[in-house]
This record gives structure tokens, C-alpha cells and sequence, in this order.
């Protein structure tokens, strides 16, 4: 695998990613990868925490030759992080059960998004860092929804995007829109659908990474439904249509853009993408303009982390006193990224502009 | 006077990574969850009184004759040691 990224750091943590998800074909024992000190170790393990990944590199761990592992005072940090990482992905598991049947039991049918449906289909589930909790509504009971979590006492907050948040718990995001995305929705896919998760995930990490940022989380989360749903991985049986999602992609305008998350995801995961829909043909040199998009969100990646808070400017934002200051921060980086963002899909780009700013605006 | 029979404090759990073990204690007091680094027999005996439930010394004490074929007496001994460990950690009660 050609190594494009910044630094040996990066080159290290992705491979223990591959190895975390069963994606990689080189050798856990590979000691020209995996001959690390202490130093390398650290360096590993921050940037692992920056794109919230901690877990999995615990997970890679785990399968390393004892000569190849962490020193003791690391490996002991290591297996507390991860402790820490499964206790509240087990909690948050549970708390979910039981949101779920007093859903039901008000006759509303939740659709589970983004971590929370895909954290099955990881080898461990309880190692992948839980964020909030996201669930999506049909248009017919969203309000009736809202209405459920004001009268338990959530105290769900409207958001520009016409969601609602309630930091109560674990935080939990009620969707009126599975997906992010400005398009008629009889030309999307049925929700839920295999096809549905995919358009879902690679939209939502367009979005990210036209604004704020994205990190390696968000891109694992979509390793593992492509090998779910090729019958790649032991966790599913799913499949999708392949012939059907590529004219979703078309039709949602963001073909172009998952050809370059497609690329990113077999050049740094290893994953033959090419009987993926939509992709470029394995073998093959990517087209130019993919490969400058390629190159684009390789910086953004690499330079956000988990939703762009390893970037020292969006850190300073969740401490200012000036509540304006992250909004800056966020518009700033929407103009930076307006090229690729451009590029990609222009009319999700100018689509999701206006709504953020009507939503701000309201 | 150690009381005969035993449960693990709810509230514990073992975590192993190429040899090394670690017990996390999350106190059910308010006290501040705590971390053991702790050896493969001690490993082997939470593990024990885990799978047991309910366990007494002796049943302790078998399991690691099993495990390590040693002498009755020379288990009896080890896992009393162990015991009053746990105790003192609030492993038990």
C-alpha cells in the first residue's frame, strides 16, 4: 500500500485500524510496521484519542505478538481507556434497550443512524467510542416523538437543521431526516434499507468534511458496513443492490464525492473497493480529478480529527467565553474548504450552506 | 474473623492484555473507581469467584489445585492470603 499520508504516525495508527477491523492482509506480526518505542507508542495513542479510535488500536493490540506490544505503563493506560470505552459503550447499549421498548410502547418505530446502527457490525462493538444517540423519525410521528421525550422529562432543544438535542444521558439527536441530504425523497432509498445506511454514512461524512471536520471514526464506521454488506465480515448477512445504489449516489448528486471516499477507504484500508458500486475499477489509476479531491480530504482528515477538534483553532472554541467564536471557527472552515467541497457535489454544497444559514437565521 | 462465605463486589471487573491483568473497581460509595495491576493466580482466583458467584475458600482452594496441581494445604493458604486482599481492597464483603 503506497504510504501518501503526513507523517509515520498516521502510517502507524492506520495500520493498526486495519488490523482492528480485519481489513488487513499484512501480518499482525509485521515488524517493520510495528517495532515501536515508547515514544512512537504516545504519539499513536493521542492521535488515536484526537479521531476517537482508541479503542480499536486497544482491539489491534490485542492480536500483536508480545514483542510487538506496548511497554507495561503504556499497555496498562491502554487497557484502562479501553475499560473506560466499553463500560459507557455498554451503558449507552443499555440505556438504548430501554429507550427503545417505552418507544414502542407509544406505538413510535425509532430508526436508529450513524454509530448506533453500524456499531454492530465492528468485530467488538463495545470498543468503538459511542457518541450521541441518533434517531430518526417518519415525518407522520416526529412530532409526536418530540412531544414523547418533553413529557420524560429530556428537554429536547431545537436546532438550526431542524432537529432536536437533549443532553440528558448520553445526548440523544432526533432526526425529522435520515438523510443529509437536499434531494426529493422519492429519489433516495428506503428507510431502513442497506442502501439507506451506506447513502446515510457517506453523505454524513461529506457534510463533516465540507465544515467543521471529520476523523477516522466516521470513515470506520463505513469500512465496516462495506464489508458488512458485501458478505466480507462475519458480523452480517446483509447485502445491498448495487445496481440501485449507484443511481441513488447519482441521483443524490454525490457520486463524484464517494468515489473519493471510496478511494480513500481502499488506499488506507486496504479494502478492494472495486466491486463496491460506484467505484473506480481496482487496477486502474484513479482520474485526476479524483485523485486531487483524494488529496483534499486526506488534509482534512488528518488535520480535524474527531469532528475537527484535533485542530488547535476548533479546540480553542470549546473554551472561549465568545459563544460566537466556534460559528466563526466553523464558517472559516466551510470557506476553506469550499473547493473540494465544490467539487464534490456543488449543489450539496450551496443546498447545505443556505439551510445552515436559515437555520441560524431563525 | 473472615466471614465463610463470599460475593465479589458487583461492581468489578478483569481485563487481560498479553499477560498483564488489571481488576477496575467502581465503588458503589461515591469513592472514585480504582485500578489493581494484579498476577496470572490472583487473575485466575477473581475469575474463579466470578464464574462461582457464591464461593467459600475451599471451593476457591479446589480450583486451584486443579489449576496448578498443587498440595491442598499449600492452596488453602493461598487463597486465605488472597481473600483477605480482596477484603481489604473491598474486592469482597
Amino acid at each position: 500500500m503506497s504510504r501518501v499520508v503526513g507523517n509515520d504516525t498516521e502510517h502507524k495508527l492506520l495500520a493498526l485500524l486495519r488490523i482492528a477491523l480485519n481489513c488487513s492482509a499484512e501480518a499482525a506480526n509485521d515488524k517493520q510496521i510495528f517495532s515501536l518505542d515508547a515514544e512512537d507508542w504516545r504519539n499513536i495513542l493521542d492521535l488515536a484519542a484526537a479521531h476517537t479510535v482508541t479503542g480499536l488500536v486497544y482491539a489491534a493490540v490485542k492480536k500483536l505478538p508480545s514483542d510487538l506490544c506496548p511497554p507495561d505503563n503504556i499497555s496498562l493506560k491502554l487497557m484502562m481507556e479501553a475499560e473506560r470505552i466499553e463500560r459507557y459503550s455498554r451503558k449507552v447499549a443499555a440505556f438504548t434497550e430501554k429507550l427503545v421498548s417505552e418507544l414502542k410502547g407509544a406505538s413510535l418505530a425509532p430508526v436508529f443512524m450513524k454509530g448506533h446502527e453500524v456499531a454492530k457490525y465492528y468485530p467488538e462493538p463495545y470498543l468503538r467510542v459511542c457518541g450521541d444517540i441518533d434517531i430518526y423519525f417518519q415525518p407522520s410521528e416526529f412530532q409526536m416523538a418530540v412531544s414523547f421525550f418533553k413529557e420524560k422529562g429530556y428537554a429536547p432543544q431545537r436546532r438550526p437543521d431542524h432537529s432536536f438535542f437533549s443532553n440528558s444521558g448520553p445526548g440523544i439527536d432526533i432526526h425529522p431526516y435520515y438523510f443529509d441530504l437536499h434531494v426529493r425523497l422519492e429519489k433516495l432509498p428506503p428507510v431502513p434499507s442497506t442502501e439507506a445506511v451506506l447513502l446515510m454514512l457517506s453523505s454524513h461524512i461529506l457534510k463533516h468534511a465540507m465544515g467543521p471536520g471529520v476523523g477516522l471514526r466516521q470513515i470506520c464506521d463505513m469500512v465496516v458496513c462495506l464489508k458488512a454488506f458485501t458478505g466480507n465480515s462475519a458480523e452480517s448477512n446483509c447485502t445491498y443492490n448495487s445496481v440501485k445504489l449507484e443511481e441513488y449516489f447519482q441521483a443524490a448528486h454525490v457520486a463524484t464525492w464517494n468515489k473519493v471516499l471510496l478511494a480513500f477507504i481502499s488506499r488506507y484500508f486496504g479494502l478492494d473497493t472495486a466491486m463496491f458500486s460506484g467505484s473506480v475499477n481496482a487496477g486502474q489509476p484513479l482520474p485526476k480529478k479524483i485523485r486531487k479531491l483524494l488529496s483534499s480530504f486526506e488534509r482534512i482528515v488528518f488535520s480535524g480529527g474527531n469532528f475537527g477538534f484535533y485542530n488547535i483553532s476548533r479546540k480553542k472554541t470549546a473554551t472561549s467565553k465568545f459563544s460566537g467564536k466556534r460559528k466563526i471557527d466553523t464558517f472559516y472552515r466551510f470557506l476553506r474548504n469550499t473547493p473540494f467541497s465544490l467539487r464534490c457535489s456543488p449543489r450539496e454544497f450551496f443546498s447545505y450552506t443556505f439551510s445552515l444559514l436559515k437555520g441560524n437565521l431563525d | 474473623m473472615i466471614a465463610k462465605q463470599y460475593r465479589l463486589f458487583e461492581d468489578c471487573s478483569l481485563r487481560e492484555l498479553k499477560g498483564k491483568f488489571l481488576v477496575m473497581v467502581y465503588p458503589k460509595d461515591g469513592q472514585k473507581p480504582f485500578a489493581l495491576e494484579v498476577n496470572a493466580s490472583f487473575a485466575f482466583l477473581f475469575q474463579t469467584a466470578q464464574r462461582l458467584e457464591v464461593f467459600d475458600a475451599d471451593a476457591l482452594a479446589n480450583a486451584v489445585v486443579n489449576e496448578y496441581k498443587i498440595d491442598l494445604d499449600r492452596a488453602k493458604e493461598e487463597v486465605e492470603h488472597t481473600l483477605e486482599m480482596w477484603f481489604q481492597y473491598g474486592l469482597i464483603k
